[in-house]
């Protein structure tokens, strides 16, 4: 008799808990408490809400739909027409708010060092060479002005930007999937646990375990940046295997492309200087909570982003965006810092928009910028 | 972010009919931490787990008008996550669910911050290892009805099992929470 009352008991707690008790129900269960109190605090403790996630479900929704929002970009499903305009004073507000986003700076001090790149042009904006340098291998170049998309044999995908090369089998045989990569490309990489993909980029090989990512390795800058959007990577350094660095969603890794001292780990949040021999962990950008963007892969959208950035680097990407190139009269000018957002702009409205936060003089004779 | 079911309906017509991305970021802030620890239940693995409710909150957009017609979206959402795991889980020819709990690093935007801690007294840390002691199907049943507040109907649905089996499966849970708390009757 006992056994029965008890799994009514726990019918009708159950038809409570999930709000399928009819009123009659409840007077009954009302009851059963009464005649038996050893139930009451099971009932108590139940009956409490308590918090729907557990502790190991650490989960910032905001840099989860920063990821989902850029791999829907990328797949061509948010109307890029329908989206507002960003207004240069919104972007000065958000210039505060990018310092609180570096929450995890370590410094470790690993061997870097620099492998000479070469580099080759290729055709416009529409057209990429293809061409088989050694037997089997593919080569995708793109130059100054324009960005392309590849899909590997594999079925990766890969936006190459501006001013990039990446060489890779033309059929991925063997136990792993590799490809080499020179200036700044975004992967989205086919699932396979069997055949790692790994990227080689000179001295750094990036192995990859999840799956969207981004890597920057302009042999023009002094840093090889590589912004994780989703799943999670295995950075090694060539000659030194043991030391591997694994990185997380919407982790940044930034290493010198000089040489290196050995130093040990620290932890410094808030700071924003990366130092120039070593190699820093940090976040990926986030640019907006409005538009869930990170300016890392702002590039894959056709998208320019600069943050407090000095007119002469901005020209550095103007240059390689448009196939243009900059020339500076004067020094002061190239110090001058500029925030901004530019969607699929020409390079007159870009320069347009950057007079209106502080003027400069220009003149634009064939594909030569002059600044005054 | 909270939103009851007028705000939902509501929004999917905007995100159906208008294509609103703003409506479409409200929708995915309401449902994916919840998802999210429901698909990792699943397959136990937060990598997959991850990528599974984003490409089911992918389907949302991409089904366009559909979506409109979708009765109770919250059901949908949790069928079709708990459907997709069971495809992975089938596919990687799991029919025991891996114990990654050695592999910390695997969650997405970890922020340890103290509003994200959760504090949980004794007893409901008792509770929840009861909770874990039970079959991966017992314990999904009663954590949809318990915590997420699902229906018996509703459970039924989205895991594809009968009215029984979910009154056997709660009868099992609470016994086996009654138990691990009987400890603390004394000091009552």
């Amino acid at each position: 008799m006992n056994k029965i009352t008890e799994e009514k008991f726990y019918d009708l707690l159950s038809l409570k808990l999930s709000g399928d008790a009819t009123a009659e129900d409840l007077a009954l269960l009302e009851e059963l408490l009464l005649q038996n109190s050893q139930w009451q605090f099971l009932y108590d403790e139940i009956i409490k809400v308590s918090p729907a996630f557990d502790l190991n479900d650490d989960l910032d929704t905001e840099l989860a739909y920063s990821a989902h929002y850029v791999k829907m970009k990328i797949r061509g499903l948010f109307d890029e027409d329908a989206e507002n305009q960003l207004s240069i004073a919104n972007l000065y507000e958000t210039n505060q708010k990018r310092r609180s986003v570096y929450r995890k700076l370590i410094y470790i001090g690993i061997a870097a060092s620099l492998f000479a790149i070469i580099l080759y042009s290729s055709i416009d904006k529409n057209q990429h060479s293809v061409s088989k340098t050694l037997a089997s291998l593919n080569e995708i170049v793109t130059k100054k002005g324009s960005k392309t998309n590849i899909k590997l044999p594999d079925g990766t995908k890969v936006w190459l930007n501006a001013d990039s090369k990446i060489v890779y089998a033309e059929s991925f045989i063997g136990s792993t999937r590799e490809v080499t990569l020179i200036g700044e490309a975004y992967f989205d990489v086919v699932h396979d646990s069997m055949h790692p993909f790994i990227i080689h980029t000179g001295k750094e090989d990036i192995k990859v375990l999840g799956t969207a990512f981004n890597v920057r390795n302009y042999p023009s800058e002094k840093m090889l940046e590589t912004t994780l959007m989703r799943g999670k990577i295995e950075v090694t350094f060539k000659g030194r295997p043991d030391e591997k660095i694994v990185l997380k969603p919407l982790e940044k890794l930034i290493v010198s492309k000089e040489s290196y001292t050995v130093v040990n780990a620290v932890n410094r949040p808030n700071s924003t200087q990366v130092p120039e021999n070593k190699i820093t962990l940090t976040s990926a950008t986030y640019f907006t909570q409005k538009d869930s963007m990170v300016v890392e892969t702002a590039w894959v959208n056709d998208k320019m982003v600069f943050i407090n950035q000095p007119l002469e680097k901005i020209a550095e990407e103007l240059e390689r965006n448009f196939g243009i190139t900059v020339i500076f009269k004067s020094d002061i000018v190239k110090g001058y810092r500029y925030t901004g957002v530019f969607d699929n702009q020409s390079l007159d409205k870009v320069l347009e928009i950057i007079q209106l936060s502080r003027k400069i003089d220009y003149r634009i004779i064939d594909k030569k910028l002059v600044i005054e | 972010m909270s939103l009851v079911k007028q705000d939902i309906l509501y929004l999917q017509n905007r995100i159906a009919y208008v294509r609103d991305e703003q409506a479409y970021r409200k929708i995915f802030f309401h449902f994916h931490r919840s998802l999210f620890s429901f698909a990792n239940k699943i397959v136990h693995n937060s990598e997959v787990a991850e990528e599974v409710v984003s490409d089911v909150l992918m389907k949302i957009w991409v089904m366009e008008n559909k979506l409109a017609q979708v009765d109770n979206l919250r059901l949908y959402l949790y069928t079709a996550v708990k459907n997709t795991c069971f495809t992975y889980l089938s596919k990687n020819k799991l029919n025991t669910i891996p114990i990654d709990s050695l592999i910390e690093d695997q969650t997405p935007g970890i922020d340890n911050t103290p509003e994200r801690q959760m504090i949980f007294t004794e007893i409901e840390q008792e509770m929840r290892i009861a909770v874990e002691k039970l079959s991966p199907q017992c314990q999904l049943v009663f954590r949809l009805i318990k915590e997420e507040g699902f229906s018996h109907k509703d459970v039924c649905i989205i895991l594809g099992i009968s009215q029984n089996t979910i009154e056997t499966h709660m009868r099992l849970a609470l016994k086996s929470i009654k138990k691990s708390l009987s400890a603390y009757l004394f000091f009552k």
